[in-house]
C-alpha cells in the first residue's frame, strides 16, 4: 500500500507540488494512526502486567477499599517492596539464580562447542549413530525424566546444592546443534592453515574456532538468560532450604505464605520480573536470533 | 617416488593420464572422542539411564526412597486406567493442549499479521507482543492470581463474581488463559519471521491484480508462511504438556482434579505423595503422548507444509 503511495505522491510532486505536500502529510497522519492502535493493542494485551504494577504501589487500605477499577494509584507507596526485602531475603534469592545461570551457561557453552565442533570437524567411526542419540536424546523430555533424575540427585545427597540445581542441564542439545551448524559454516581453508602451522585439532578449536564462534554463543547466553532464569521444576525439587531458593521459587513460597497481602506479592512479582525483562529489551535482537537459528527450516 | 596414474577420459573424450591421490594411512584420531566424550556421558546419565529406569520403575512397586522393592508387571497401569480421575487429567491435558494450541496461535497470528509490514516505530510494538516469553510462571501466576480471585479485577471488569480459581468449571480455562498468555511471545517472534519472509513482490503483483488484504494474508501470506505456522502451533501443543508452574502455583490442579493434567500428576504423585512407581507410570504415559504428537507432526508435515 505506502509503496504505490508513494509513487502516486512522486507523481504528484512533479506535477503540482502543493498537492505533493497535502499526500504527504496525509501518509504522515495515516501512519500516525497505524502506530497509535497497533500500539494500543499491545498495552492491551500486557494489560495484566501494567496493572500488576500499578497496584504494587498502592496501599494495603487502597488496594483492599477501593471498588471498581483505577488505572494509577491514588498515593503512590513503595512500603510494598520494602516489606518484600524485609520477608524474604530477596538478594539471596537473585544470587542463587545468578549463580544458577552462570554455572549452567559457562558449561553448556564448553560443552555444547566441544561436540559441536567434534560433529562438524571430524570423520569417525561411529559418528552418525552418536549424532542420532543426541537427536533422540532431544525426543526425551526433561518432565520425563524428573522423577527418576531427582531420585539419583537424593541419593548422590545432592539436593539444596548448586551442583544439583545445575547437574540435569549442563549441556544442551539445542546448543549443540546451533553450535554445529556455525562450525559447518566455517571455511576449510581456515583449518587446513592451521594445521599447516602446527596447530592440533583441539589446539584449533580452542584458539581459533571457539574465539570466532564468540557471537553464536552470545546469542545463545542471553537466550538462555531468558530459559535459566526463569527454571521452576527443577530447582523447586533440588532447593528445599530457603538459603537455596532462586527467585522463582522464593517468590512462589513468598505467595503461599502471603497469601492475603496482595501488594506485596504483586511487588514481588515485579521483583522476579524487572531483570530477565530488561535483558530482554535490551537483548532482544540476540533471543531472537537464537530462537530462530534453532528452530524451523524453511 | 613415480606418482601412479591411471588412464580417465576428460570431459571432451580425450583420455588423459591421472595421478592417483596416494592413500594416507589412516591412523586412529582419539580427538572427536576426547571432545564427545563429556557430552555422551551427560545425556547417558541423566536423559537415557533415568528414562530406562523410569520405564522400568513403573512396573514395580518402589519404597519411600524410590527404590524397587517388588515386580508388580502392569499393575500400576491397571491402577491408573481403571481410576476415574486418570481419565479425567488425560482429558484435561488434550483439552488444555487444544486450547493452548489454538488460542496462542490465534492470537500470536493475529499480532504477527498486523506487525509485519514495517513502519516507523514498529519496533516498540513489536518487543510488547514479544514480552511475556521473558516472563516466568511464577510471576505471571502471582498476577493471574490477583486478577482472578473472587474480588479481583477481572470479577470487577464485567461485573461478576465468579471464583476463577476455585469452581472446578473454570480452574482449567484459567490455567489455559495464563499459559496462552505466556507463550503468545515466541510464537509471535517465529510466525513474524514467517510473514517478513514472505516475498514483497508477489504480494505487490497481487495487489495490481486487485487482492484485497484479507484475500492476501489468507490466500498468500499464510500459505507461504506454513513450516512457521505448523511449527507454531506443534510447538505449542507440546509445550502444554510441559506446564507446570502456572498449574502449581494457580490451582495445585485442582480442585478435585478439574485442571491437573499429566505433568502436574507426576509431581503430585511421586514428589508430594512419594509413590514414584506410580508416578513413573504417569511419566512414561506422558512419554508416550508426546512421542505421539510428534509422529503426527512428522506426518502431517509431509502432506501439509509447503517448503520453497
Amino acid at each position: 500500500m505506502s509503496y504505490s503511495n508513494l509513487k502516486t505522491v512522486r507523481a504528484n510532486s512533479i506535477v503540482r507540488s502543493r498537492l505533493s505536500v497535502l499526500a504527504m502529510r496525509r501518509t504522515r497522519a495515516r501512519r500516525a494512526v497505524g502506530f497509535a492502535w497497533k500500539f494500543l493493542i499491545a498495552v492491551l494485551f500486557l494489560s495484566p502486567l501494567l496493572m500488576g504494577l500499578s497496584y504494587s504501589f498502592r496501599t494495603d487500605a487502597e488496594i483492599m477499599m477501593t471498588r471498581g477499577v483505577t488505572l494509577l494509584p491514588r498515593v503512590w507507596t513503595i512500603e510494598n517492596y520494602q516489606w518484600v526485602f524485609v520477608y524474604v531475603p530477596v538478594l539471596t534469592y537473585l544470587k542463587n539464580s545468578i549463580l544458577h545461570y552462570v554455572l549452567m551457561v559457562g558449561s553448556q557453552v564448553i560443552f555444547c562447542s566441544m561436540t559441536a565442533y567434534a560433529f562438524a570437524n571430524f570423520k569417525f567411526h561411529g559418528k552418525s549413530f552418536l549424532f542420532n542419540c543426541i537427536l533422540f536424546a532431544m525426543m526425551i523430555p526433561g518432565e520425563v525424566t524428573v522423577i527418576t533424575n531427582f531420585l539419583q540427585i537424593q541419593k548422590w545427597g545432592m539436593l539444596n546444592t548448586y551442583i544439583g540445581m545445575v547437574i540435569t542441564g549442563l549441556v544442551s542439545s539445542l546448543g549443540i546443534f546451533t553450535l554445529r551448524q556455525f562450525y559447518l559454516s566455517l571455511p576449510k581453508e581456515l583449518k587446513e592453515a592451521a594445521i599447516l602451522d602446527g596447530c592440533g585439532d583441539i589446539g584449533f578449536w580452542f584458539r581459533i574456532a571457539l574465539p570466532l564462534s564468540v557471537p553464536t554463543i552470545a546469542s545463545m547466553a542471553i537466550y538462555e538468560f531468558v530459559t535459566i532464569y526463569n527454571r521452576y521444576l527443577w530447582p523447586l525439587l533440588v532447593a528445599k532450604r530457603s538459603n537455596m531458593y532462586t527467585i522463582q521459587i522464593g517468590m512462589d513460597m513468598l505467595k503461599s505464605s502471603e497469601g492475603d497481602n496482595l501488594g506485596l506479592i504483586l511487588a514481588g512479582a515485579v521483583i522476579c520480573i524487572v531483570p530477565v525483562v530488561l535483558v530482554f529489551v535490551f537483548g532482544q535482537k540476540y533471543i531472537i536470533r537464537g530462537m530462530v537459528s534453532g528452530g524451523v527450516k524453511g | 617416488m613415480k606418482a601412479q596414474t591411471i588412464t580417465a577420459q576428460r570431459g571432451d573424450g580425450v583420455a588423459v593420464e591421472v595421478p592417483v591421490p596416494l592413500k594416507r594411512k589412516q591412523r586412529f584420531n582419539p580427538a572427536p572422542f576426547i571432545m564427545l566424550a563429556p557430552a555422551i556421558a551427560f545425556f547417558t546419565t541423566f536423559t537415557f539411564y533415568p528414562f530406562i529406569k523410569s520405564i522400568v520403575l513403573s512396573f514395580t512397586v518402589t519404597n519411600q526412597r524410590g527404590e524397587f522393592v517388588k515386580w508388580m508387571g502392569l499393575y500400576n497401569y491397571k491402577y491408573l486406567f481403571n481410576s476415574h480421575d486418570f481419565w479425567r487429567v488425560f482429558r484435561n491435558t488434550f483439552v488444555f493442549a487444544a486450547i493452548v494450541g489454538v488460542g496462542t496461535f490465534f492470537f500470536a497470528m493475529l499480532f504477527a499479521a498486523i506487525s509485519s509490514s514495517e513502519a516507523p516505530g514498529g519496533r516498540v510494538y513489536q518487543t510488547m507482543f514479544a514480552m511475556p516469553m521473558a516472563i516466568a510462571s511464577a510471576p505471571a501466576s502471582a498476577i493471574a492470581m490477583f486478577l482472578f480471585k473472587q474480588s479481583g479485577l477481572v470479577n470487577q471488569i464485567f461485573g461478576t463474581e465468579i471464583s476463577w480459581i476455585t469452581n472446578p468449571n473454570y480452574t482449567l480455562y484459567v490455567v489455559a488463559v495464563v499459559t496462552v498468555w505466556l507463550r503468545i511471545g515466541s510464537s509471535f517472534i517465529f510466525l513474524l519471521v514467517g510473514f517478513r519472509a514472505v516475498s514483497k513482490e508477489v504480494l505487490e503483483s497481487a495487489t495490481i491484480d486487485g487482492a484485497g488484504p484479507w484475500r492476501k494474508f489468507f490466500r498468500i501470506t499464510l500459505p507461504m508462511a506454513s513450516p512457521q505456522v505448523f511449527f507454531v502451533v506443534f510447538l505449542n501443543i507440546t509445550g502444554s504438556f510441559k506446564a507446570f508452574g502456572q498449574i502449581k502455583m494457580l490451582t495445585g490442579g485442582g480442585p478435585n482434579y478439574s485442571s491437573e493434567t499429566l505433568i502436574y500428576s507426576i509431581y503430585r504423585v511421586g514428589v508430594l505423595g512419594t509413590r514414584f512407581d506410580r508416578a513413573c507410570a504417569y511419566a512414561f504415559i506422558l512419554f508416550l503422548v508426546i512421542f505421539f504428537v510428534s509422529r503426527i507432526q512428522f506426518i502431517l508435515e509431509k502432506k501439509v507444509v509447503f517448503y520453497q
